[in-house]
């Protein structure tokens, strides 16, 4: 990952290794493309029309720049990549990542992930948590106006739904719902993931039938576009609601794959569903 | 949503967000007229707004306002997701791109490619030409890193080239990740393991166990440091066992392989267990017996 996006000389160092002829590039001036690589201008289009030759895509700009990606975006996705093992520590050395890449920056989002951020430090920790009521209202608000979600939006809902009331939390996954199908489309795991964990708020607060909804929902859209990833923790959710003497034969699997931190993980959220201890999970 | 700047408009309203507290270099009526569609700041002055806006590349790529417009088309490329007339598309496209005269390394190799698998595909056959396998391994054998699009096109015909050709390959890209580690992201390295995993397939499929252990090893390295995930425990694991079973067959061996295959009834979505289990009896791994157990 570099810090200073100089795009030009990326491109130049990319088409380099792959021995590609600046002519064979572009499809306009040799001396434009030059121009680029060397720190000069090029239009966006002029961009991705050498990209398409060479076999770049954005994707790999962002790759190799962390500047094109979203400081919020990295933080929640790590982690909601680590929750199995999620520890005080992991959490303490994400936020300091992202406050080093947003920098001196202010602005009404960097305050409310802020907030979110130091919520989940004590989730962490786990114990049950509520972000305070002047955080949630904001959230919400930021949540339900009208508006295309964007990863953001999915992400700061995953992350904060287990320290947000009952009531507000149904309210914005509904917002989330109401988003068009066609921006669905491409989200569709950000939307498995924030449902798999509202089920999961609703069950750890013992509202089963707002969890048994909500699952039902998962279900059809699981149907039609099934998301592989998360199928173990579906199935486990499904247990919990609705027939937990299957819960032997799918902790058994942790077993037989040696996924220690899965098992740890998934015995918590089972203690918590059945009352023996109280807490909430990422 | 038509281009970068609508879509800045629409979420500077949407985040409450006035144009003069945007954390940008360029001036209100530069952004103003960014935001207009007048001129084009996308690479300069988005990196700034990331965090005011609660917007990245991802979304303008999902957005279709930036990157390329044909990506889609690439996922169907491999065996699972095989579709012609996308893979057609996506051949006119490639061809399109050629300059004349002038060669290119990536095109070529590219349009090699699908077009060897269109072949593949219309004629029902199970390999590759000569000529699109030696094509493919001196071009991969040439570059150190790949870009996405290259690891996609690799993914979908390692398949059909040979183990220890494409072991070459797949050592240059460990090797690279060995040495800097922290360069790479968790789906890079996850891509890489995809990689070591067709390998491991291959090599089992030929019967060259040093390589088969050489890719679980490889495995076994990446995943060090990645958080827990069942598919991928999964697809290593059935590796690992079969590479068990083929050094020692014994009744130990079978139970410990057909325990890992079933396990994708839980972690795998409907139809996927009964479909893998009848693969390993027709690849003659196991029988239907050792399933009843």
């Amino acid at each position: 990952m570099n810090d200073e996006p100089k795009l030009g000389e990326y491109f130049c160092q990319f088409r380099m290794a792959r021995h590609i002829p600046l002519a064979a590039a572009t499809s306009g001036a040799k001396s434009t493309l030059l121009r680029f690589e060397k720190g000069g201008q090029l239009s966006t289009e002029r961009m991705y029309a050498t990209m398409a030759r060479m076999g770049m895509w954005v994707d790999d700009i962002c790759a190799h720049f962390e500047a094109f990606n979203a400081p919020f975006n990295l933080c929640a996705e790590a982690l909601i990549d680590h929750r199995y093992a999620l520890t005080p520590a992991i959490v303490a050395e994400s936020i300091a990542e992202y406050l080093q890449r947003v920098g001196d920056q202010q602005s009404r989002l960097h305050t409310l992930n802020q907030q979110v951020l130091a919520g989940l430090q004590q989730l962490a920790q786990g114990l049950a948590t509520q972000l305070g009521p002047d955080v949630q209202v904001e959230l919400e608000s930021i949540l339900t106006v009208p508006h295309l979600w964007l990863t953001y939006d999915y992400l700061l809902l995953r992350l904060a739904a287990a320290m947000i009331d009952s009531k507000r939390l149904m309210r914005c996954v509904q917002a989330m719902q109401a988003q068009p199908q066609t921006v669905v489309a491409g989200m569709h795991q950000y939307v498995i993931s924030v449902q798999e964990q509202a089920v999961m708020v609703f069950l750890c607060r013992h509202e089963e039938s707002q969890a048994q909804a909500l699952f039902a929902q998962i279900e059809v859209q699981q149907a039609d576009n099934f998301w592989i990833k998360d199928t173990f923790i579906l199935n486990l959710l499904k247990a919990l609601l609705f027939d937990q003497t299957q819960l032997p034969e799918i902790m058994g699997v942790l077993e037989v794959l040696e996924l220690s931190d899965m098992a740890g993980f998934c015995q918590r959220l089972i203690a918590i569903v059945q009352g023996r201890v109280k807490g909430a999970l990422l | 949503m038509n281009n970068v700047g609508a879509l800045i408009r629409m979420l500077r309203d949407a985040r409450g967000v006035k144009l003069h507290d945007l954390p940008t270099k360029r001036s209100a009526a530069s952004i103003s007229r960014f935001e207009r569609g007048e001129i084009d700041l996308t690479y300069d002055v988005l990196p700034d707004l990331l965090t005011t806006l609660g917007v990245d590349y991802h979304d303008l790529m999902l957005q279709g306002v930036v990157g390329d417009t044909a990506k889609n088309d690439w996922t169907h490329l491999g065996d699972s997701n095989w579709d012609e007339p996308a893979v057609l598309r996506l051949q006119a496209g490639l061809q399109a791109q050629v300059v004349a005269g002038v060669c290119n390394p990536f095109l070529e190799m590219a349009i090699a490619v699908v077009a060897g698998l269109l072949e593949l595909h219309q004629q029902h056959t199970d390999h590759l030409s000569r000529q699109v396998v030696y094509q493919v391994t001196r071009y991969f054998e040439a570059i150190d890193g790949f870009s996405r699009v290259e690891g996609i096109m690799l993914l979908a015909v390692e398949e059909y080239l040979p183990a220890k050709a494409l072991k070459d390959i797949v050592a240059k890209r460990v090797e690279v990740i060995q040495k800097v580690p922290q360069e790479f992201r968790q789906n890079q390295v996850r891509q890489v393991i995809s990689l070591c995993s067709g390998l491991a397939a291959r090599a089992g499929m030929e019967d060259e166990l040093t390589v088969m252990r050489q890719a679980l090893d490889w495995m076994a390295w990446l995943r060090q440091g990645l958080s827990e995930n069942p598919i991928s425990r999964y697809n290593y694991l059935v590796t690992r066992r079969l590479y068990e079973l083929k050094c020692a067959d014994t009744d130990e061996t079978r139970q410990r392989l057909v325990a890992v295959i079933k396990t994708g009834r839980i972690i795998a979505p409907p139809g996927n267990y009964e479909y893998f289990k009848a693969y390993a009896i027709r690849e003659g791994w196991l029988n239907a017996a050792d399933f009843q157990r």
